[in-house]
């Protein structure tokens, strides 16, 4: 999971790779062309789509790369063991085919044969019980061993057998092994100790998947080439450019212009422009991996005030329910989505999106947009402008008035538009905002463990499994920093590590829904919207993207190998 | 100089002229905002995705902006944040900046040493990035964007008060003054501020002219205070917001010509003023060269020299 933004080394949780990280928002960065970018489709030449994005790869090591680009190029140059489908559901990569024991602590993969590294070396087992003891052993890789927490014992007995034993059994391995990617032993066993591993730059990304590292330059274009010797479906393209664009406002340009073929982001206030272009397909889709804005609100009570770092200087009406539940009535969500996103996104509930089809708990009811109703609730818990300024004050204390601080960080181009909104609603009901926008590193220094906030507009993005919302809001987590609002509850704990280890689907599911409905009863959060991944591409220079599925991501294998040009 | 001599001359001045009655015209609008204003900034409009960024109309005469809000109405509040910012920026630069000329000049020595090099040293720092790292530490708002601003801007008014200083403290009535024992601090007072000031003021009006685009630049750049909608800010939502791909000029051009209107108009009007008091700047140095050679020397020195036009009115 990602803060959507920047990473921080101590997340305990396993970050998702994740398809829309708002980092790239701030990102901006020198906008060229490679060598081989020609805008032209000719019809005879190969076949190169050039997609236009607005960040770039911050490393090609799979086990240090931090922004989603990185993710994206992985995705398309290495194999794992397994792969998510746009409709949720997991497909074997690499492996033929897998069981699991009984009591669910072993796992047995068939590897699949005749596969071959992008230098010509064959993949075997090895090379993936390999790979997967280096993520373990490397706790200096940021974010992938904690996908391996789980992982007692690796072995490969021979070249085509991977056993895998578990120290406790886990329902969601499937989505664990989602970002592992595969290496090659023989180049990466030189680098396994220490230090190297993580400092290894690995720019020639020998991987075996169904593209080929050519060219990379940070922060300009990543040049991929197809492998046509891929074992499972060989891309019908032969090349792929990548290239940087400062700005969204740019990608959009380079698109009508035909500068680029897709773009894999855009503002969304482009949207009726790209509608009436001509040649141009515009798609917007719940994003691969769930995406969503959230207010967050510290709610944190002193006495879990963290010795090291905690400031918690939130404001003391924030920890009453009452005054929660008032602020989610007066938030008036369709009209936050309506300016900030144009209407491509969905309200949101909890910080499980609906992304994640399965584990959403769509029997929950949202908080009508209710001024009357929240002023009520404000009147009966004793929250009286005594001084008739406006403002509501604590009760029996007239000089505490209720204002509070609002910030957000500068890189969501939207937040501004949405601190505007929430700022003339809850005036409404007599609760006064001091909003601030703030650089991101900022934020993250007022957030968490320090507690040094009343309301931060930020936001999230996951992987598919329920494990990473869910994590965040946990007790243990508030001295990590993972916990923003300082959410206490031993119940939901405790149906934390219930779920954690349940391994019936619908059970665990039962779990996740009434994990969510406490999180809801208790306005731990205020979501506004999960958001739609909004793309583009050129009707007229590449043909047969996966467009109508659950979920949608152009930039993911599972379209640019089976897309082709337009003869 | 005699008030009517200051109208007259001012008069004769036509840029000057002009730059005046445009900043009135901003200063106009910015205090009748409410009066002008089509429709009220914070109304809350219901958008979709088809009617954000729509064309000039009869209804939004400058069109809409990504909210669906109406430009002119933007437009015309956003006068209000820009000018209050370059106003109170420019009066605290002038603040610093005059006590710091006036001390340095009329000391001289080790004090004037200090003052000096501690204004060198900022005015070659390049100002972006250190307004920005200092916005960055201190936080947003309208009160902190005008300190930042200000304390900022000062060592032009420093340098320029300093040798109008230098000269002065060198005239006749000055050591006559000092000759019949009048202290440091009266002389500051009664005889150099008021010969300084004028030339302060006429530094203040370009330093606004600066403060106002300084503010745009950090608004544009999204360190504005972000509840108070100004011209810069206005940018700031057209860039970030897709304006360009939408083809919104109108979200665009009005609020960059606002920021020309009032940035030419301050420097129209400085340039002027600086005419009327500081006439040299009209004059042929030949031509003062034969005044000077007419006039018996009034001083020594070759900082005194520069200061004989000045003696004029006196």
């Amino acid at each position: 999971m990602i803060k959507n933004r920047l990473i921080k080394n101590k997340w305990q949780w396993p970050i998702a790779i994740v398809l829309t990280l708002m980092l790239t928002a701030c990102a901006g960065g020198a906008t060229s062309s490679p060598s081989a970018a020609s805008a032209s489709s000719a019809p005879a030449g190969p076949a190169v789509l050039h997609v236009g994005w607005p960040g770039s790869p911050d490393k090609l090591n799979p086990g240090t790369g931090e922004l989603s680009e990185a993710y994206t190029i992985y995705d398309l140059v290495y194999d794992t063991l397994f792969h998510l489908n746009f409709d949720g559901t997991f497909k074997l990569d690499i492996a033929d085919s897998y069981k699991a024991s009984d009591d669910g602590l072993v796992y047995t993969f068939k590897i699949h044969q005749g596969v071959k590294f992008h230098d010509g070396q064959p993949l075997t087992a090895k090379d993936v019980a390999f790979s997967l003891q280096l993520y373990k052993d490397h706790t200096d890789f940021p974010f992938l061993n904690f996908y391996t927490t789980t992982f007692e014992k690796i072995e490969a007995p021979d070249d085509s057998t991977v056993v895998l034993t578990l120290n406790k059994a886990i329902p969601n391995l499937e989505s664990q092994l989602l970002g592992l990617y595969i290496l090659p032993e023989h180049i990466w066993s030189k680098y396994k100790e220490g230090k190297a591993a993580a400092e290894f730059q690995n720019l020639e990304m020998i991987g075996s998947g169904p593209f080929k590292m050519k060219e990379y330059k940070q922060n300009e274009f990543v040049h991929l080439v197809a492998n046509k010797e891929y074992f499972a479906n060989p891309p019908k393209i032969d090349e792929i450019v990548f290239q940087t664009f400062g700005n969204e406002d740019a990608l959009v340009q380079a698109l009508q212009t035909g500068q680029v073929d897709m773009i894999t982001k855009m503002p969304n206030t482009a949207v009726p422009v790209l509608k009436r272009a001509q040649n141009i397909k515009l798609v917007t889709g719940a994003p691969l991996g769930p995406s969503l804005r959230d207010i967050v609100i510290n709610q944190i009570d002193p006495k879990n005030c963290p010795k090291e770092g905690g400031k918690c200087t939130g404001h003391p009406a924030l920890r009453d329910r009452n005054v929660r539940l008032a602020l989610a009535h007066a938030t008036d969500k369709q009209n936050i989505i309506d300016v900030a996103m144009l209407g491509l996104a969905k309200p949101g509930l909890t910080l499980v999106a609906t992304g994640q089809v399965f584990w959403y708990n769509n029997t929950l009811k949202d908080y009508a947009f209710d001024i009357a109703q929240a002023n009520k609730i404000l009147d009966d818990a004793g929250y009286k402008d005594t001084d008739g300024d406006g403002v509501r004050e604590m009760p029996g204390d007239p000089k505490k008035p209720l204002i509070f601080r609002l910030q957000w960080p500068n890189n969501i181009p939207e937040a501004p538009r949405i601190g505007e909104l929430l700022g003339k609603t809850w005036a409404q009901i007599g609760i006064k905002t001091e909003p601030q926008s703030v650089d991101p590193d900022t934020l993250v220094s007022v957030c968490c463990p320090a507690y040094d906030f009343d309301i931060m507009i930020w936001g999230w993005s996951w992987g598919p499994d329920p494990n990473d919302p869910l994590g965040v809001t946990r007790t243990d987590q508030i001295p990590t920093g993972s916990s923003e609002t300082g959410y206490a509850n031993p119940e939901f704990d405790k149906l934390y590590d219930q779920q954690q280890v349940e391994r019936n689907p619908e059970k665990r599911k039962q779990i996740v829904f009434k994990m969510q409905e406490l999180l809801f009863n208790d306005v731990t959060y205020i979501i506004p919207y999960y958001q739609d991944t909004v793309q583009a591409y050129r009707a007229d220079r590449f043909q047969g993207w996966i467009i109508d599925a659950p979920t949608l991501a152009l930039e993911d294998p599972k379209n640019l190998t089976i897309i082709e040009a337009v003869k | 100089m005699p008030q009517n001599n200051f109208w007259q001359s001012f008069f004769r001045n036509r840029m000057g002229v002009i730059g005046f009655v445009m900043l009135a015209i901003a200063v106009a609008v910015a205090i009748f905002a409410p009066l002008i204003a089509p429709y009220d900034p914070n109304t809350t409009v219901r958008v979709t995705i088809d009617n954000i960024y729509s064309p000039p109309s009869a209804q939004n005469w400058l069109g809409t902006d990504d909210a669906g809000k109406d430009v002119l109405t933007n437009l015309i509040y956003g006068a209000r944040v820009s000018l209050i910012v370059g106003f109170f920026a420019s009066f605290i630069s002038l603040v610093i900046g005059g006590t710091i000329g006036l001390v340095a000049g009329f000391y001289g020595g080790r004090v004037e040493n200090v003052l000096m090099r501690l204004t060198d040293i900022l005015l070659v720092i390049p100002d972006l990035p250190l307004l920005i790292v200092l916005i960055a530490l201190l936080g947003r708002g309208m009160p902190i964007l005008i300190f930042v601003i200000g304390i900022l801007g000062w060592t032009g008014t420093a340098r320029v008060v300093r040798s109008q200083t230098l000269s002065v403290r060198e005239r006749k009535f000055v050591q006559r003054a000092r000759a019949i024992g009048a202290g440091n601090l009266y002389i500051i007072r009664r005889h150099i501020f008021p010969l300084v000031f004028p030339l302060m003021l006429v530094n203040a009006v370009l330093v606004i002219s600066a403060a106002i685009l300084n503010e745009s630049t950090l608004a544009f750049l999204g360190l504005g205070d972000p509840t108070r909608l100004s011209w810069g800010q206005m940018l700031n939502f057209a860039f970030s917001r897709g304006a360009m791909s939408a083809g919104a000029w109108w979200s665009l051009v009005p609020p960059g010509l606002a920021i020309i209107w009032v940035v030419l108009g301050l420097t129209l009007l400085g340039n002027g003023l600086e005419r009327v008091f500081n006439p040299r700047l009209e004059m042929h140095h030949l031509a003062i060269g034969d005044e000077m050679v007419a006039r018996p020397p009034q001083v020594v020195g070759p900082v005194a020299v520069a200061a004989v036009g000045k003696t004029v009115g006196e």
